[in-house]
């Protein structure tokens, strides 16, 4: 006999028995709510908060990122080189993870110039650097154009 | 009976009041266990720790991650290990730790180790089992409470929901989110050849939407469960392929044991020890 038959079969089991069910019942439903509905606040209201999670994995990966190409203009603003975003980088690929954490990450559109650092520090006197393309954002890609990508010197900070 | 007791009566029946085989939990407790182990151990060392306050994390990290696997004073290990990971997410959202942490895989690792230990996941495979065995005492029947898994099959349904419903806008229909996501992903790569072909990435998208809002629904019905699993491990295979989301991946791929059916796991582990089917 095991001991739930056990616990049934004694009468003065049954009242002991009845309130771990309800126990059982009040864990089950207060978890299964907040399950169910905590992400809600944020994903659907904008209510967002440390202490709810929100499913919305991977969905700022890759915004913030240019696609597209890097000109470099000599002094008469002629087109003497182009680069892809990983060349104005000065990288191969993006690194595995940590993509809040990147520094070409671009925050807001003016700030293109996190992205093509390198390119800029390599940049000889009297050149300069333009984008066209276009650059990843919550809501799709973006179409930019930019003159001149990076800032004057103090500019970046 | 009116239809909203019969529904209530049928979720109390699935839910709170619902008893099977312990042997599903105690393979989620093992599995659970060895990944946490995985995605904390070069991290958590207690050689790596700068302040007094990390090797005691550590430590207790380690300790309660070791009793999860080996199963010692399971349930308690288990709820100690969720503490542990949901501390280190928590600590993360609050900006006071890895920012790693605050990711999404770590709080589905806490969280499923948490729903875990409402479970008996120690009266089977574990050293608890074998120590009663050893001492000669009745082991530990084999039957427990499923109120634990049901939590985490509606865990895994709310999360396919909402990050389906994450999804549902044009941007990512039409392909764009996941050409940035590849864009990030695979430029420089091999694979960047996706990049080339945006009807591909579109098609991608709606079914990935439309599988993730089909799973939210079918892995708590008896009628599709078999084909949701089979097609959300195939899902959760190629995003571990494709992405670096290996943790999350293998976690949830951990969590599915939660939606097989208790005796029918039981009764395959007899069969794989060559055992006899009960009569």
């Amino acid at each position: 006999m095991s001991l739930n038959d056990a616990a049934t079969a004694r009468p003065s089991a049954r009242p002991a028995r009845d309130t771990r069910i309800l126990v059982h019942r009040v864990v089950f439903a207060a978890l299964a709510a907040f399950i169910l509905l905590s992400p809600a606040p944020g994903q659907v209201f904008g209510k967002h908060s440390p202490w709810l999670r929100e499913w919305v994995m991977y969905s700022g990966v890759g915004t913030g990122l240019p696609q597209g190409a890097f000109h470099i203009h000599d002094a008469a603003g002629t087109i003497i080189g182009t680069l892809t975003p990983l060349e104005a980088m000065g990288i191969a690929h993006y690194p595995n993870t940590e993509h809040y954490r990147f520094e070409g990450w671009m925050r807001t559109t003016g700030d293109l110039w996190r992205h093509a650092t390198a390119a800029c520090d390599r940049l000889e006197n009297g050149h300069r650097l333009s984008f066209a393309g276009r650059v990843g954002t919550r809501d799709g890609w973006l179409d930019m154009q930019v003159e001149d990508v990076c800032p004057a010197t103090g500019d970046a900070s | 009976m009116s239809p909203l007791a019969t529904f209530a009566e049928r979720i109390d029946a699935w839910g709170p009041r619902a008893t099977g085989s312990t042997r599903p939990a105690a393979l989620m407790r093992i599995g659970l266990g060895g990944i946490a182990l995985i995605r904390f151990g070069d991290e958590l060392a207690p050689y790596l720790s700068g302040t007094v306050a990390e090797l005691f994390l550590g430590a207790a990290f380690f300790v309660l991650a070791a009793c999860t696997v080996l199963g010692l004073r399971a349930r308690v290990a288990v709820a100690g290990l969720g503490g542990v990971v949901l501390s280190l997410y928590f600590l993360a959202r609050m900006e006071l730790g890895d920012p790693g942490w605050g990711h999404h895989h770590v709080y589905i690792l806490g969280a499923g180790l948490m729903l875990l230990s409402l479970t008996e996941c120690g009266r089977s495979l574990s050293l608890d089992r074998y120590r009663a065995l050893a001492a000669g005492t009745a082991p530990p029947c084999e039957h427990g409470l499923l109120l634990g898994q049901r939590l985490i099959a509606l865990q895994l349904a709310a999360l396919y929901f909402w990050t389906a419903a994450d999804k549902t806008d044009w941007a990512f229909i039409s392909g764009q989110r996941l050409e940035q996501t590849f864009t990030w992903v695979y430029s420089g790569r091999a694979l960047e050849i996706l990049l080339a072909a945006p009807w591909l990435l579109a098609t991608a998208s709606v079914v990935v939407l439309v599988v993730e809002y089909w799973l939210a629904f079918a892995i708590l019905t008896r009628r599709w469960r078999r084909a949701a699993i089979c097609t959300g491990l195939m899902l959760h295979a190629s995003f571990y392929l494709l992405l670096p989301v290996n943790t999350y991946s293998v976690t949830v791929m951990v969590l599915y044991l939660a939606l097989l059916d208790p005796a029918a796991v039981h009764r395959f582990i007899d069969r794989m020890l060559g055992q006899p089917e009960p009569a």
